[in-house]
């Protein structure tokens, strides 16, 4: 046996853990190896002392210590407690809830404010403006039924069309109370085939004569932009028979008044209520009378 | 040479019947239970964290995780050895945790050639004969518990249970997890590493 091999047995050794075969043979490296003797003897000595290191005692009050420690709440009523009380925190989390919860139904009533919106935002003039084109072309056609003035009221429901006012020119406007079927035909009243044979009365062979249907309706056009105008409107776009404005909806009344001096104006069944508040887009066809 | 040092058999039938009184919803026999076992327990944790507070913080860790487990203990070690494994795994969880790290190397910079400082264990009486002797005797127990605290974790958790707290290899098996012959190994290498480390100092 080698130093280095029964180095590695002083400790089992010491322990008297070594079988005796083991135990003996490093009994006998030991008895000739000084060295290796000094030093099982120094181990031997050094486990002796670390047996014989006195004992730390705990603290007197170990018991109470514990039983303090253990009457406490659980973990996680410790973090409920702990975030509110004392009741300084109380307050200001309970504040910072209510605050959270109106944060809340102010975002939604928002939202939903958003949602029915009267239109007039610059995002949907530009919408408005992209289906212009579609419209007029087929306005000189006909008046598809798709096309008649909607019935929804305005101002409720996200795809709003503008208030489509049709200008009868050349004939006088009549008394306000006048636009009841039984007096005044309205737009309603009339027959959609009556109002096709209007838009589509064939136009003269000759552009020379000025007092045609059509070019009475193109003359027309810097009136009614002057009546819109009159009543604080934008125009939007302008074709051939038709103007397309933004009106605030508080002056709708003075457009009406202002159209029905050009001509008989055939409002839709419904118009606006009172309480709309913002601009309202309107397009104005103009009709020219037989 | 002895072969580990083994509870009474009586000590044993004592925990039994007081972990039995505890199931059976007896409160004050787990504080016996405490009163019994604490100075022990207390030391073992005293020598693994080598700081008065953090020991008594993990010993009561310790009895605290005990009192929770104890319902469902089955008696396949001895109440002991199972408390030891509980306070093993408490005192390894306290060495690894940021806090006690950031205070034992603040503490270790703070220490000027005392290895026993905030020891108050260390002041108990051993009876030595004469002033001069006791001295002698104090500084040279300080001086080899300085080296202790200097090992590696690994050689300072064997020096600990097997030297200082004298247990046996088969309950250092149990309390550790280790198998055997890496107790074995690991107990040689940290005695001769503790042996070379005092060489000349005492």
């Amino acid at each position: 046996m080698d130093c280095t091999r029964a180095r590695s047995l002083f400790s089992e050794y010491a322990d008297g853990v070594l079988d005796k075969e083991t135990a003996a043979a490093l009994e006998e490296h030991l008895s000739s190896c000084a060295e290796c003797r000094k030093e099982a003897r120094a181990l031997q000595s050094l486990i002796q002392d670390l047996r014989s290191l006195p004992p730390v005692a705990p603290p007197t009050d170990f018991l109470r210590q514990l039983h303090k420690r253990m009457d406490r709440p659980s973990g996680f009523r410790r973090i409920v407690e702990k975030l509110f009380f004392p009741i300084k925190f109380k307050i200001p989390l309970q504040l910072a809830g209510a605050a959270l919860a109106a944060l809340l139904v102010f975002s939604i009533y928002t939202f939903q404010q958003e949602e029915y919106k009267i239109p007039g935002t610059p995002r949907s003039v530009t919408k408005e403006k992209a289906g212009e084109k579609r419209r007029v072309a087929t306005a000189d056609k006909a008046l598809a039924p798709a096309e008649k003035p909607d019935a929804r009221p305005v101002g409720l429901g996200k795809e709003e069309r503008p208030i489509e006012l049709t200008l009868v020119l050349g004939k006088a406007a009549p008394p306000r109370q006048a636009a009841a079927p039984a007096t005044a035909p309205s737009f309603e009243g009339k027959s959609v085939d009556s109002v096709d044979r209007e838009r589509q009365a064939p136009r003269p062979a000759t552009q020379a004569a000025p007092s045609s249907p059509a070019e009475k309706a193109e003359d027309m056009g810097d009136p009614v932009r002057k009546a819109i105008s009159a009543s604080q409107g934008r125009i939007l776009s302008v074709q051939p028979a038709s103007i397309l404005a933004e009106v605030p909806s508080d002056k709708l009344p003075s457009l009406l008044e202002n159209l029905r001096k050009l001509g008989e104006v055939h409002v839709p069944p419904s118009m606006p209520s009172d309480e709309t508040q913002g601009p309202v887009q309107v397009r104005v066809l103009i009709v020219a009378a037989e | 040479m002895d072969e580990g040092i083994k509870e009474p058999v009586s000590r044993s039938e004592e925990d039994f019947l007081l972990v039995r009184a505890f199931q059976q919803g007896d409160r004050g026999a787990f504080d016996r239970l405490v009163l019994k076992h604490k100075d022990r327990l207390f030391n073992l944790c005293y020598r693994y964290l080598g700081d008065y507070e953090e020991a008594n913080d993990s010993a009561q860790d310790t009895f605290i995780k005990a009192y929770a487990g104890l319902k469902g203990f089955r008696f396949e070690s001895a109440f002991s050895t199972w408390l030891y494994r509980i306070a093993v795994n408490t005192c390894k969880n306290k060495i690894q945790s940021s806090e006690y790290r950031h205070r034992h190397e603040t503490v270790s910079l703070e220490q000027t050639g005392n290895p026993d400082h905030g020891r108050p264990g260390t002041d108990i009486q051993n009876g030595s004969p004469s002033p001069a002797l006791h001295l002698e005797e104090k500084e040279r127990k300080t001086i080899i518990m300085g080296a202790v605290d200097a090992l590696p974790p690994e050689h300072r958790e064997m020096i600990t249970l097997r030297d200082i707290e004298g247990l046996s290899y088969e309950e250092i098996v149990e309390v550790t997890g280790l198998n055997p012959g890496t107790v074995k190994s690991r107990l040689s290498r940290a005695r001769l590493d503790l042996a070379s480390k005092l060489r000349g100092m005492v």
